[in-house]
């Protein structure tokens, strides 16, 4: 009898724990907050992985399943100590020797295998990623979308010679676009053009006019704070800028020059940062050896 | 004091701030973050803190009210969170995965548009950006990677002792 009573009571405690943990994954729990919360995050996770689908078709993919692990479990780890650590992050490597990374919504990350390839440590790997994942903590191209500027997409009808005669205005075009944009960003649209030309834009940021100058040091800062909250060492993304800045005959940062501010004016900014957290006294772990063990399988 | 000390652990273990963090041992809250300032109260080991920011060689974490404390870093160790919470479920559910064909079979893809078009401006480069289709297979691969929560905490581990050895190296690397 005892024992009945004893598998009785097994038994409800599982199907207590089993209806916790489904309602706990379930998003008809959510409050209405978390839920316009995570309306706006699959929006943006579509117009993210749409970008990233035209940069992975632009570049090529670099694809080893040991390195992409590597840089996954350590854009991960920092992320854990950044502000937005609910989100899952993604991260990816392009194949092309410039040295860059992308962040874009939805929280992907991409660097490049340039950019892998002219890093000495993990430190300087995890401050590169935590740079990007400032990026998306602070929507920085997320919020920068709805503000369409005149180059950022190509208006197929001003080009496309059968659709000439029905040309319009650049301006008109541009307005337009920015508030389809928002439409779709402010959820009173479903995924259509307005998704597509988001990503469009998102591009044209990204590769094209750059962020802001005042978000780049942001994200230097931030970046540098949550690596060495993860215990990387501080000086960290400050060496790889220099080296970059040493070496610029040979690496190509053509496009990290064009969208960003001045190496120099970065390193200097960081000096500030570094002063400010009393980076000299910041006992730091670099992981160099775990980090050249994995670069020995960086190969093409 | 015993009162003083469960008040201020439940202060700081109720505070979602920035980062949690674990007492390793039996640690001292400081006023500054100097070794010689004057010590606040302590804490026993495992209870949890949340941290901001890293200064110098110590953690600033959260106390009563807007007021903060400094703990020696080497005193507190990462706390991987057990359990995510109900948005942050449904945040990562968002992410569809997919499956697409062998992926081991996959080691490097190549861009087309790089080889057979001018690149040399940049207006070009985005142009061919946006007007080629998305490869979502390729995106599918990366969004199905799975991230191991122990390989992650194993980051954490293997810093803290690098870090210990600088501490305290050891006899033979003297």
């Amino acid at each position: 009898m005892t024992r009945k009573r004893s598998f009785l009571c097994l038994f409800i405690l599982f199907l207590c724990g089993a209806c916790y943990s489904y309602l706990k994954k379930n998003e008809e729990f959510l409050s209405e907050n978390e839920r316009k919360e995570l309306e706006a995050y699959k929006r943006e996770v579509s117009i993210g992985r749409d970008m990233v689908g035209r940069l992975f078709q632009f570049y090529g993919a670099y694809f080893n399943d040991k390195v992409l692990s590597y840089v996954s479990d350590v854009g991960n780890y920092v992320a854990q100590f950044s502000d937005a650590n609910e989100r899952r992050f993604i991260f990816g490597i392009l194949d092309t020797d410039s040295v860059h990374a992308f962040s874009t919504p939805g929280s992907y990350i991409l660097v490049t295998y340039g950019a892998l390839a002219n890093m000495k440590n993990e430190a300087e790997l995890a401050m590169f990623l935590a740079h990007e994942i400032a990026h998306v903590d602070k929507k920085h191209v997320f919020n920068a979308l709805p503000n369409i500027e005149k180059d950022d997409l190509i208006d197929v009808q001003a080009i496309d010679p059968l659709l000439k005669k029905r040309q319009r205005n650049p301006g008109t075009f541009t307005l337009e676009a920015g508030e389809q944009i928002s439409r779709y960003l402010s959820g009173a649209e479903g995924p259509g053009i307005g998704m597509v030309r988001a990503s469009k834009v998102g591009l044209a940021i990204l590769f094209h006019r750059g962020m802001s100058a005042e978000q780049e040091y942001e994200a230097d800062r931030f970046g540098t704070q949550f690596a060495v909250r993860a215990n990387y060492d501080p000086y960290a993304l400050r060496n790889f800028l220099t080296r970059l800045e040493k070496n610029r005959n040979s690496v190509d940062i053509k496009l990290l020059e064009t969208t960003h501010p001045p190496l120099l004016d970065r390193i200097r900014a960081l000096d500030e940062e570094l002063q400010r957290i009393h980076a000299q006294d910041i006992l730091a772990a670099k992981g160099e050896a775990r980090f050249l063990r994995m670069m020995e399988k960086l190969r093409r | 004091m015993k009162t003083l000390v469960l008040c201020c652990l439940i202060v700081l273990s109720s505070h979602a701030l920035c980062r949690e963090m674990l007492t390793k041992d039996f640690v001292s809250i400081l006023a500054k973050p100097e070794s010689s300032s004057e010590t606040l109260f302590k804490v026993p080991k495992g209870r949890t803190l949340e941290c901001r920011d890293r200064i110098g060689m110590f953690w600033e974490v959260k106390l009563e009210g807007d007021n903060w404390g400094y703990v020696r870093f080497q005193d507190l160790t990462y706390k991987m969170k057990s359990e995510h919470s109900n948005l942050s479920q449904s945040l990562i559910g968002a992410v569809q995965t997919h499956t697409d064909g062998d992926l081991s079979a996959i080691h490097r893809t190549r861009s087309t548009a790089a080889s057979s078009r001018d690149l040399s401006s940049k207006t070009n480069a985005l142009r061919i950006l946006q007007s080629n289709p998305p490869n979502f297979r390729l995106v599918y691969i990366i969004e199905a990677h799975r991230i191991s929560k122990s390989s992650v905490e194993a980051f954490g581990t293997e810093l803290e002792e690098e870090i210990a050895k600088k501490v305290s190296p050891s006899p033979s690397s003297k």
